[in-house]
């Protein structure tokens, strides 16, 4: 074939591909995804009357752990509101500088320390999402899994309800069974 | 059938599989939307592609249910004897030969379908065509050309996910591939030369003859931006064929890196090495003595190659799944037990789409 006719086909293949493709990386197709999850998942939750910031005009997420996540999950939850409460974003090495959230993302990094955030009195109330096998046995509430290539999630209603947190009906249902 | 007509029905055998799956050309749940809008059943539905970015020649495991079907255009041009790592001239191989080998282009038409019944197992099954030219000139000055072609040996593996790590940093795999091959390539080509229609040798032939052990390993590294990792594997050929011979057993490396530059567009460098030896026994119906390419003594050689690589992916809207890849490369080193011909380029051009039913 001639080289001209070559790289004509070559152009218009990558001409209409960029358009149509829209997405990023596989790990920021997964952050995209997470961040929708953890706003879905606010939208599912009642908090208890003494949880954290109650009555104030924004609804705290918090991520624990160095990861790129924060930033998508910045820009994703920018502008958002969660029954009239604005959602808002803080990253945090240490899981005991997160005082004042109402929901705390472990990054499967900082897994770890999700021990020593619920031996801590700003545990009360607070929803706790994760994304690692041990999560839900350290006392996590909500964990992430990969199944069947899509972003999946199981809980523990012990550590729900232990909470003090009121999950609507239909999330319990939709959550996969261990 | 002619070459342009098996062409025809290749392209028209890929886009049938396209056009008339019952994915194809629609949109996915997100399209159209940003996954903000989405309600909680529509996300968990959304399938995020693991394997988009990376480097073409590279298996990876899908995950639990996934199908991906593949086709990959491969050709490599070979061009000139070598001896060792020193040129031969053709009347170099006229002194000692009847015939010399001047010129070869292989071409393989590869289609591949992959599924994942579990998380840690992926089943593949590859179906070669292969398409050889051999260019020849005798003592007389005589210059013809052989041609080849026809299914290739049918590779089955199952990769299997030995260790995994999902970070939100990077995640890792290490991969083990036990692999076989099946031979249904032809041990008989045959084709017209100034001495009449002869069996062709060894290079024109469309398969081992053996079954053949495929072991691997992969270790795998990608992060936000970033993909890199190695790949060691090996070809063991059990026993000998029908014909009583053998092929030489194959080592082969590779080590790559693979970097994003835009959301759709990933590119790699990459390094293989290949190692492989001599045909043990050998073909009574060729004359080693006639051409170097009929010396079962004189097929040995190591090789590396240098590669780069473009990979077209999408994770969402229309192309969702689909992914077009062109890898090309030269050889940085090849010592050949020779004279044998000397790998110029090689160069492939694939396309797949995962999907889960």
């Amino acid at each position: 074939m001639h080289p001209l006719v070559l790289t004509t086909i070559a152009l218009s293949v990558i001409g209409l591909w960029s358009p149509l493709a829209r997405a990023g990386t596989p790990l920021e197709r997964e952050y995209e995804v997470r961040a929708a999850l953890l706003f879905s998942f606010a939208k599912f939750v009642q908090w208890p009357p003494h949880a954290q910031g109650e009555g104030e005009a924004t609804l705290s997420f918090c991520v624990i752990g160095q990861t790129p996540f924060i930033s998508t999950l910045r820009e994703k939850l920018s502008g958002k509101t969660v029954r009239g409460r604005a959602v808002d974003v803080q990253g945090f090495d240490s899981a005991g500088r997160a005082t004042s959230c109402n929901l705390v993302f472990f990054s499967p990094e900082a897994t770890g320390q999700v021990g020593a955030f619920f031996r801590s009195a700003d545990a009360r109330g607070v929803l706790t999402v994760g994304a690692d096998d041990e999560f839900l046995g350290q006392g996590g509430m909500i964990n992430l899994t990969r199944n069947r290539g899509k972003l999946r999630f199981r809980i523990s209603l012990d550590a729900i309800q232990g909470a003090g947190l009121t999950m609507d009906a239909r999330f319990i249902s939709l959550a996969d069974s261990r | 059938m002619t070459l342009f007509a098996r062409r025809v029905l290749v392209m028209a055998l890929l886009a049938g599989g396209f056009f008339f799956h019952p994915r194809a050309g629609s949109a996915d749940q997100d399209e159209g939307h940003d996954v903000m809008d989405l309600d909680l059943e529509q996300l968990l539905g959304l399938e995020l592609n693991l394997n988009a970015m990376g480097v073409t020649s590279i298996h990876h495991t899908h995950a639990e249910g996934e199908w991906m079907l593949g086709y990959k255009w491969m050709s490599m041009k070979m061009r000139g004897n070598l001896n060792g790592t020193s040129d031969r001239s053709t009347a170099d191989v006229l002194a000692q030969y009847m015939v010399a080998p001047t010129e070869m282009t292989m071409q393989m038409h590869m289609f591949g379908l992959m599924y994942a019944p579990t998380d840690e197992w992926t089943l593949m099954a590859m179906v070669p065509y292969i398409e050889s030219s051999m260019d020849h000139v005798n003592g007389m000055g005589v210059r013809f050309t052989t041609k080849s072609s026809g299914l290739g040996d049918i590779k089955l593996s199952g990769l299997y996910s030995l260790w995994r790590y999902d970070g939100d940093e990077r995640t890792v795999r290490l991969v083990a591939r036990a692999g076989m091959s099946v031979p249904t390539g032809s041990l008989n080509p045959q084709d017209d030369t100034p001495m009449g229609v002869t069996t062709l040798p060894y290079p024109m032939r469309l398969g081992s003859g053996t079954y053949d052990l495929r072991p691997a390993l992969t270790y795998m590294v990608q992060t936000d931006r970033w993909g890199y990792g190695s790949h060691v594997g090996s070809t063991f050929h059990l026993g000998s064929n029908r014909k009583d011979y053998r092929l030489g057993n194959e080592l082969d490396g590779t080590a790559w890196i693979a970097g994003k530059f835009a959301n759709w567009l990933s590119a790699s460098l990459r390094v293989e090495g290949r190692l492989w030896g001599n045909i043990h026994g050998s073909d009574d119906r060729l004359n080693p003595t006639m051409v170097p390419t009929a010396d079962p003594d004189l097929r040995a050689g190591r090789r590396i190659d240098l590669l780069f690589g473009i990979n077209l992916f999408a994770l969402s809207g229309v192309l969702n799944g689909h992914r077009l890849m062109l890898e090309g490369g030269v050889p940085v080193y090849q010592a050949l037990d020779g004279p044998q011909l000397e790998t110029r380029w090689r160069l492939s051009l694939g396309w797949n789409y995962t999907f889960t039913p």
